[in-house]
């Protein structure tokens, strides 16, 4: 029968035993931990309750992790349902804990690959209960057996932190209803100061993801596009350079892709999940790429089959990447975003190839949805942030602009350039504000959205 | 794999019974024993700690000399224990041959509890005397209250907080000092219960709470009183049980007209309507269960507030019964005690003629070692106990110790108080010795198991003192029968002869888990027999006036340093420092492992944004709190669950880490129980 946990978040004090448990049972270093717990409310806003909420994997039914890790190191148990990880497959791509709704796979810098909760599998077929329900002091935590069913939400139960999705995660929780009134405390504190102290008060999210580790895929996703859009211009003659180049720079970006793997020896595992995971597709189609540069280069110039599976295969390329972003932001699907490189090589192949105002279609588009598309709620627009923000919108769209109307002598390869810049600029954005929900940034967006509800509710009644 | 059932033996509530894993000489896993019914559920934070606690790399696990420096500059070599011993011999020698040996004072504290504590106290006999400290830092005011009132310190189990229908908790905070307490308070919700948490800070435990009243610090007494007044007036009291079983009503009751509503509210800072609702609350439960805390007590006016408060379980009758009981301190399982607590703490009368000379109060024991003459402390032997931080007045404390011709400390780590020793000797662990350990809130007996050989170095004291006796030249004869021989049989042996009176205890039923202490009681009280002088309930105590010299009656008076009572002549911006206890350490332990530090990283104050913005201060800035006895500098960490006009650092940081809040108390004693009453503690505070 499959398990699952419940948290009842009503019991729950915060006292953090779960970690240490866990940590214990699984004998990481003192301060790790595969739960982790998040606190609503840790400042005591008067009107509202104090919660916490301790969460590990939730074995989901329908696990993200599973379906997009491209080595295949994961599996479901058929008995207990729990979600594991071989970690003598794992390349420490960690791309899993990017596409966990609730951040479960925990990427280890020790040993470059990424280890997680796997329910105490041990403890399961002795009969016991998770290290971490176990100890538990005041029971919040425990688990059941449950029939997997299908994903519904229930609204009348929302617990802080926790975000309904898909993935269907074998978690019941039994939480405050959300009309909960907190402790009625003597002490009365004026609005201003409330609102004040809330307004100066310095937010706690976490990005998942930082450029420091992600720049070698920025640099890949920016050099596909150009790489396919000068293939199809020299293929179809509107310019003419060395192909020799291109492939070079195709080995080039492969390699700089690989660097942020933690076991870069055992990389080509990434090539035996295809059957689910995007990223195994997406590797598989960058040697494709590769293959078919490579082959044009010997037959040069290509014929026309050779050329157009050329073509086709960097067009594929392009569409796995974005499929890989898609499943990672779990909203819009990247391909009709700001952020789609599909689009992007499309406008460069226009512009290349001499039509400038065809192109300024897609790129009004883009900009339309990078208007569009809000920064995620989770991270605040640092300065870094808004300067890519201005510069994309400089380069991509007012300098282009103003060069079609101007038409300056070497305007398209001006034209280009800026574009270029600014879709690169665009991208570097991308990356910055690519932060996948965690419990610990949506509990704090859950808070922030508690607290101005109640300032607009007293703001009405005011009125 | 070899499982063993043990006891956690630091100074705390739960004292809980946990099961440990062994392989192959390691404990690879601690869990909760489910043998006892108060702390089966689980261990908690602290418990799992241990484990860390025992292999951390911090751990001192040779004797150690100091070669230079003092405080946190002190630097320190490993010496073999011959060489530790030798040292330590030749300076007792020279201090008993000197100056005598009530030169020696031997301080020891609750760091770890078992009944072989009392080895070192048999060695100082043997050795010809020492000076001790009397007074505890703890909580015998409130142990004196209750004994003054109802004659024993006991309350119902654990598991009885169920059958309330009104739970108070009076300046208590079980989720973070005793979480096992919470299953029992969510039962009593579950069954439609109610929760009023008296406390100036918003807690883990008034989160499900009805009310929070937060109170003025050190008011509780007035509270009480004018709660007091509002039942008498409502008729809310039990006169039938004020009748049979209450000594002093009529004085009490003379007393408490002067606690109006209003007048009630100026003092305590509530507002009277709230006032008046919890006295409704109060006179409407059928069985009220009021749980006092510790913290509330360390007040110079303290043990008469919890008289007070304890008068309110007593004219409302609710004692002896199921789910009504005042739960301060359960001591049942106290069977070994020769005295009682709190009396076991004070100064015997004729102390004079006695080789041990008890003579320096807890609360004052930096100006006491200071002050000593005749002859005056030249050295100092300290188990168990880290006083430099948590004793009152840190910056005395240190002054003290640092005046010694010698200092030895006996611990785990380099805390505060062994980096101002010239010798630390590595002590066992909980795991390394076996004991007897008893608890003060769950009435079980329990044996904590020598689970593991003693890592590297480490030594028990009963070790530690055989060796220093044998160092000292005594024979095997002069120790026989005074000190146990430090194996497994000289240890079982003396455990044995503790058990022997007591039929249903021995060790080998212990080594299969905790049992329920001989003459148990589920429901304390249940008979209405009170060891009172009268026999009696006593709200008039003769007895307070005799020991104590207050007021027969629990009268208030507002603590010796606070603000607010009155109106003030000239404005003030003290605040009144808050330092209870977290969930993350006991007291000074626990907070240097890695396990608990990812939690608590660095000293902060809890400060209300009114207050902090008031001051300049922003949320994550650096604060300095200061008065005339000294200063810290911490983190603010802006908080809208305190009561403003107070700011609260936690108790147990070491001055090394920069949180000592023992550098702003002052060293003085509650009104009663020789107490220490360092939280009439007013201090300044400013951006840092």
């Amino acid at each position: 029968m499959a398990k699952r946990f419940i948290f009842d978040s009503t019991r729950c004090t915060g006292c953090h035993a779960c970690l240490v448990a866990c940590s214990i049972k699984n004998k990481l270093s003192p301060g790790q931990s595969y739960r982790q717990l998040q606190t609503f409310n840790d400042r005591h806003h008067p009107e509202l309750i104090n919660i916490h909420l301790s969460i590990a994997c939730n074995h989901c039914s329908n696990p993200l992790c599973l379906q997009n890790c491209p080595t295949g190191a994961y599996s479901k148990d058929s008995a207990t349902g729990a979600v594991m990880i071989d970690s003598s497959i794992c390349i420490g791509c960690k791309y899993c804990s990017l596409t966990c709704p609730y951040d479960a796979p925990s990427y280890s810098e020790e040993l470059g690959i990424t280890e997680k909760c796997d329910f105490c599998q041990d403890r399961l077929e002795a009969g016991e209960s998770p290290a971490c329900v176990q100890l538990c002091p005041t029971g919040a935590l425990d688990i059941e057996d449950f029939e997997p069913t299908p994903y519904t939400k229930d609204a009348t139960n929302s617990q802080p932190g926790f975000s309904e999705t898909t993935t269907r995660p074998a978690l019941r929780i039994e939480s405050f209803k959300a009309d909960a009134r907190p402790v009625t405390c003597s002490q009365k504190t004026k609005n201003s100061v409330i609102s004040t102290f809330f307004g100066k008060l310095k937010s706690t999210d976490l990005p998942k993801t930082s450029l420091s580790s992600e720049w070698p895929l920025l640099l890949f996703t920016s050099l596909v596009p150009l790489q396919v859009a000068l293939v199809f211009c020299h293929l179809t003659s509107k310019i003419s350079l060395n192909l020799i180049a291109i492939l070079l720079s195709v080995v080039v970006g492969m390699g700089l892709s690989a660097v942020h793997l933690g076991k870069i020896q055992h990389g080509y595992r990434a090539l035996l999940n295809g059957a689910t995971s995007w990223l195994s597709r997406e590797i598989m189609l960058s040697f494709g790429f590769l293959a078919t540069i490579a082959l044009s280069v010997l037959f040069s110039p290509p014929p026309l089959p050779l050329g157009l599976i050329t073509f086709f295969s960097g067009m594929l390329l392009l569409l796995a990447i974005d499929s890989i972003y898609s499943a990672i932001l779990r909203g819009t699907p990247v391909i009709i975003d700001n952020e789609t490189v599909t689009l992007t090589t499309l406008i460069y192949i226009m512009i290349l190839s001499g039509h400038p105002l065809v192109a300024m279609v897609p790129m009004s588009l883009k900009t339309y949805f990078h208007f569009h598309q809000k920064p995620s709620p989770f991270i605040h627009l640092r300065s870094l942030q808004q300067i890519t923000f201005r510069i994309r919108l400089l380069l991509g769209l007012f300098c282009p602009l103003i060069l079609l109307i101007f038409q300056p002598p070497g305007g398209r390869w001006l034209l280009f350039s800026s574009v270029f810049l600014a879709e690169v600029t665009s991208r570097l954005w991308f990356y910055l504000n690519l932060d996948v929900p965690t419990p610990h940034n949506q509990m704090s967006r859950d808070f922030k959205e508690a607290e101005q509800n109640l300032r607009e509710r007293k703001g009405a009644l005011h009125k | 794999m070899a499982k063993y059932i043990t006891a956690c033996p630091v100074n705390c509530y739960s004292t809980c019974s946990m099961i440990v894993e062994v392989d192959n000489g390691r404990i690879v896993s601690l869990e909760a024993d489910p043998g006892n019914k108060a702390t089966g559920i689980s261990i908690c934070l602290k418990g799992l700690s241990h484990l860390e606690r025992v292999y951390s790399e911090e751990r001192i696990l040779t004797p150690l000399i100091k070669t230079s420096g003092q405080g946190v500059d002190a630097v320190f070599n490993p010496i073999s224990w011959k060489e530790a011993l030798e040292l330590l011999a030749n300076k007792l020698n020279h201090c008993r041959d000197s100056y005598g040996a009530k030169s020696v004072l031997y301080y020891t504290a609750s760091g770890q509890k078992g009944l072989l504590n009392e080895v070192g106290i048999h060695f100082f006999k043997l050795f010809g005397g020492c000076t001790i400290k009397y007074g505890d830092l703890c909580w015998q005011a409130g142990l004196e209250a209750t004994r003054l009132t109802l004659g024993a310190n006991k309350h119902n189990a654990p598991w009885d907080l169920e059958n309330a229908d009104l739970i108070l908790l009076w300046g208590k905070n079980p989720a973070e000092t005793n979480v096992q307490q919470m299953q029992y308070i969510y039962a009593a919700l579950d069954k439609g219960a109610q929760l009023i948490v008296i406390d100036p800070r918003r807690t883990q435990s008034s989160e499900r709470a009805d009310h929070l009243l937060q109170l003025r610090p050190g008011s509780d007494g007035a509270l009480a009183l004018g709660l007091a007044n509002q039942l008498i007036k409502t008729k809310g009291i039990d006169t039938d049980f004020i009748s049979r079983h209450v000594l002093g009503f009529d004085e009490f009751h003379n007393y408490v007209r002067g606690f109006s509503l209003e007048r009630t509210s100026r003092l305590t800072d509530i507002a009277a309507e709230d006032i008046r609702l919890l006295a409704e609350k109060i006179s409407g439960s059928q069985a009220m269960t009021l749980c006092c805390g510790f913290g509330l007590q360390r007040y110079t006016n303290s043990g008469q507030s919890l008289r007070a408060i304890l008068a309110l379980s007593v004219i409302t009758g609710n004692l002896g019964r199921p789910g009504a009981s005042w739960v301060y301190s359960n001591l049942q399982s106290a069977i070994f005690d020769k005295t009682p607590s709190p009396q076991a703490a004070y100064p015997p009368v004729d102390s004079d003629k006695s080789s041990i000379r008890c003579s320096l109060a807890t609360a004052r024991l930096g100006a006491d070692i200071l002050k000593t003459d005749n002859p005056a402390i030249k050295m100092a032997i300290i188990s168990r106990a880290n006083p430099i931080t948590q004793n009152p007045d840190s910056s005395t404390t240190t002054k003290a110790l640092r005046g010694l011709d010698f200092t030895v400390t006996i611990d785990h780590f380099l805390t505060d108080t062994a980096r101002e020793s010239d010798l630390v000797l590595p002590a066992t662990s909980m795991f390394e010795l076996s004991d007897i350990v008893t608890g003060y809130w769950h009435p079980y007996i329990q044996l904590r198991q020598k689970v593991i050989a003693p890592v590297r170095e480490a030594k028990s004291e009963p070790e530690i003192f055989y060796m220093l006796t044998k160092k000292l030249g005594y024979s095997d004869e002069d120790i026989e029968g005074i000190l146990p021989f430090p194996d497994a049989e000289g240890i079982e042996t003396f455990l044995a002869a503790k058990l022997a009176p007591f039929p249903e205890l021995s060790l080998e039923k212990l080594k299969k888990g905790p049992i329920l202490c001989p003459g148990f009681e589920e429901v304390a009280f249940a008979d209405f027999c009170f060891p009172t002088p009268s026999g009696k309930i006593e709200l008039f105590s003769k007895e307070a006036r005799q020991l104590w010299e207050v007021d027969e009656i629990a009268k208030f008076r507002p603590p010796q340093e606070s603000t607010g009572y009155q109106e003030e002549t000239v404005e003030t911006k003290s605040l009144f420092l808050l330092t209870p206890n977290s969930k993350n350490h006991i007291h000074s332990q626990f907070n240097n492992l890695k396990n608990i530090r990812q939690f608590s990283p660095a000293p902060f104050a809890e400060i209300h944004p009114q207050e902090a913005f008031e001051r300049g201060i922003e949320d994550g800035e650096r604060v300095r709190i200061f008065n005339s006895r000294g200063s810290i500098t911490v983190i603010a960490k802006l908080d809208l669950g305190i009561r403003t006009g107070c700011i609260c650092v936690h108790n147990g940081w070491w001055l090394s880490e920069g949180g000592g809040v023992n550098l702003l108390s002052h060293g003085r004693e509650t009104d009663m129980g020789h107490g220490a009453a360092f939280h009439d503690n007013l201090v300044e505070v400013e951006r840092g």
